[in-house]
């Protein structure tokens, strides 16, 4: 496997904000790298500087193994991108619109013509091929975005946060399709304050936090970089001071709250962490709800590493 | 070509628009052509006007008074009662109303200072004419009686004077007297030109330039410069197909008789130069404006601007000297002042093209300050952060 994308010691400054800090990243061939973080972390300015769109104070940026300027069209013939927003024109149909965005690539017309075809097919849009884009739905003009996008079948697609205000059934779609496109063999950088988006279709993420890479890896990888094994989440109501401190002295246990008679229990790695916390509860004859138990998710490794939620 | 091409489609998208717009204005500046370019005739000719005479006298001088009045204007009967003359001359049945006075000629004889009593429409210019008659007539009778003449006589000589007339000629020389229909048509052409490119040209370059299309243009593996070219091409060939329209309105507009003018070359190059203008002041628009929807009022504000200001639609001899002197900075006058000199040129001498070429040049300059200040503009927006 080649490394497609390839940014060392990245800075981007903003007068006195640093947006990008020294950010490090190596991208392989056929990944699907996603760049998770809260709003502001800094993955849009990384994926602009990435395209050349932004100028930056620092760093080297390579694509293909050659460094990305404004004038790289050549390199950029192999790049496509679907921005966080919706860029269409509203008086060009569906078909119109992904043949002037695939001109930009393609000149030969019978080419073209054969991709838009295919692009339309892709993003299951061809019932829709002579609307405009106000006819359209949310998620089918996030569909025709995405289409735009790749219909030139670019080898490395990045992906801004495609599918916000997305109804979920769309967004399974899309996030579908991102996997049929990465099965074909595009590389696919994939960015997202959705967590769970994340997990489902990327092979390996890099959590993001005020401009700096805190984790890289694959899902496993960075959840095994933190304490947090396994978190107990118990519906129970009027524990006492000293009870609480029973809990803590638990085997694995790691941290604790409880607020409006809702337990959460963090352990660290270990076994029946579950059977042991519901057998003291009835040992103190303590009534009790609901009982459910997560393994650890990139929130936690977010959280765990930074002390804020990902949706802070 | 994709965005010479996606200009032409978004064109057609606003297709019924285009046509409205040009009808509309094409439609105004035709009949407003026609009504100010009518053809006036370069002679003059003596007016016949109507003229009643009470003859309170009943002399020989007031009836001969009364006899050349007669044969200059045309005598309408009149009864002597103040109702009557007044009605008279409310209803327009009479111009102007003599009243010869009692012992008029016995007046006239003794040379006493005799004042004919006259009733006439205030702001008539034709009634000047009597005034004229009137004062030549007792004046020479004057002449003729100090001079030993009976009032047969005297009246017989005066009429015999006043029957010799003098030829007029005009003298002509290289200007025309009037504008032609065809000169008031291109006068306010620029407001067609102007309102067609801003509409068409601004609202386009808006949809090309917002942010996230504009991005992913730039993203893309065409060229910025190739784009701008493009863009620049559809442009100047949309800013053609107008002007074209604009010169076969003329053309029509004269009948075809435009096409064997000498001015048809000056209209042309005028209007041609007026084209370019509105291509830039669009694209400066275009590159400034964020939304298509401050696209109409823009298009009001600065096509009726231009057009007031720059003397389309007022005479720049009516505008008061301050706003001509900020005319000066705005295009459309030194359109005006290049067609106004057009339409009354009847050939084309050295001191005529020294002056077109003038403004036709300050013109061309309009036209490549406001493109160097879009270009400047835009390649400011085209780099994010």
């Amino acid at each position: 496997m080649s490394t497609v994308v390839k940014i060392e010691n990245l800075v981007k400054r903003y007068g006195d904000l640093v947006a990008i800090d020294h950010l490090n990243l190596e991208i392989q061939e056929g990944e699907v790298f996603g760049l998770l973080g809260p709003n502001g972390s800094g993955k849009s300015t990384t994926i602009h500087c990435l395209l050349a769109l932004l100028q930056y104070n620092k760093g080297n940026i390579s694509v293909f193994g050659q460094e990305i300027r404004p004038d790289s069209y050549d390199l950029k013939r192999d790049i496509g991108v679907i921005m966080q927003n919706v860029a269409v024109f509203e008086k060009l149909t569906v078909e119109e619109n992904i043949d002037y965005f695939c001109g930009l690539y393609i000149k030969n017309k019978k080419k073209r013509k054969k991709l838009v075809d295919e692009a339309i097919e892709f993003v299951e849009l061809n019932e829709f091929r002579k609307y405009y884009p106000k006819k359209l739905s949310g998620g089918l003009l996030r569909r025709l975005n995405i289409a735009c996008g790749i219909a030139h079948k670019p080898k490395l697609i990045i992906l801004d946060e495609p599918t916000v205000a997305v109804d979920p059934q769309s967004r399974n779609k899309i996030l579908e399709g991102i996997k049929k496109l990465n099965e074909e063999g595009a590389t696919i950088i994939y960015t997202s304050h959705y967590m769970e988006e994340i997990e489902q279709i990327c092979t390996r993420i890099a959590i993001i936090d005020k401009g700096k890479v805190i984790a890289l890896g694959t899902k496993e990888e960075c959840k095994a970089m933190i304490k947090t094994g396994e978190t107990i989440t118990v519906d129970v109501p009027g524990l006492n001071g000293e009870q609480l401190k029973s809990i803590e002295g638990l085997p694995h246990f790691y941290k604790m709250e409880y607020e409006n008679s809702i337990l959460k229990v963090r352990f660290e790695k270990g076994k029946h962490n579950l059977i042991r916390l519901l057998d003291y509860l009835k040992e103190q004859d303590i009534d009790f709800g609901r009982v459910y138990s997560e393994v650890p998710s990139l929130n936690d490794v977010f959280l765990e590493i930074t002390g804020k939620e990902l949706r802070d | 070509m994709p965005v010479f091409k996606v200009f032409f489609k978004i064109m057609g998208r606003y297709k019924v628009l285009v046509i409205m717009y040009v009808c509309i204005f094409m439609g105004i500046s035709i009949t407003i052509g026609s009504i100010n370019g009518k053809e006036k005739e370069e002679k003059y000719e003596t007016t016949r006007v109507k003229v009643s005479v009470i003859d309170r006298d009943g002399s020989e001088l007031s009836k001969g008074l009364k006899d050349y009045i007669k044969e200059y204007n045309n005598l309408i009967p009149l009864k002597d009662e103040e109702n009557e003359i007044n009605d008279a001359l409310y209803w327009r049945n009479s111009q102007y109303i003599i009243i010869v006075p009692k012992n008029f000629e016995e007046d006239v004889k003794a040379g006493k200072s005799v004042n004919l009593i006259t009733r006439k429409i205030d702001y008539a210019d034709t009634t000047r004419f009597v005034d004229e008659e009137l004062n030549q007539f007792i004046s020479l009778l004057d002449y003729y009686l100090i001079s030993g003449y009976s009032i047969s006589d005297g009246i017989k000589k005066v009429r015999d004077n006043l029957k010799n007339k003098v030829q007029v000629s005009l003298v002509k020389g290289d200007k025309k007297l009037y504008m032609d229909s065809t000169g008031y048509y291109f006068q306010y052409a620029p407001y067609v030109m102007i309102s067609v490119c801003i509409t068409i040209i601004t609202m386009i370059m808006i949809f090309l330039y917002e942010d996230d299309i504009k991005k992913r243009c730039v993203c893309s593996s065409m060229s910025l410069k190739q784009q701008n070219k493009e863009l620049a091409l559809a442009s100047v060939l949309f800013t053609l197909m107008i002007f074209v329209v604009v010169v076969i309105g003329g053309i029509v507009m004269s009948k075809g008789s435009l096409l064997k003018s000498e001015s048809l070359i000056f209209y042309m190059v005028n209007s041609f130069a007026f084209s370019m203008i509105s291509m830039s002041v669009a694209f400066v628009f275009g590159v400034f404006l964020n939304s298509g929807d401050s696209v109409g009022g823009v298009c009001n504000v600065v096509g009726l601007g231009f057009c007031f200001l720059g003397g389309v639609f007022v005479p720049l001899e009516i505008l008061p000297k301050g706003v001509l002197n900020a005319a000066h900075f705005v295009p459309s006058y030194w359109y005006v002042k290049a067609n106004e000199i057009t339409a009354y040129m009847d050939s084309a001498n050295s001191e005529f093209i020294k002056e077109f070429c003038t403004y036709v040049g300050i013109e061309m300059l309009f036209a490549a300050a406001f493109l160097a200040i879009g270009l400047l503009c835009s390649k400011k927006r085209v780099i994010f952060g």
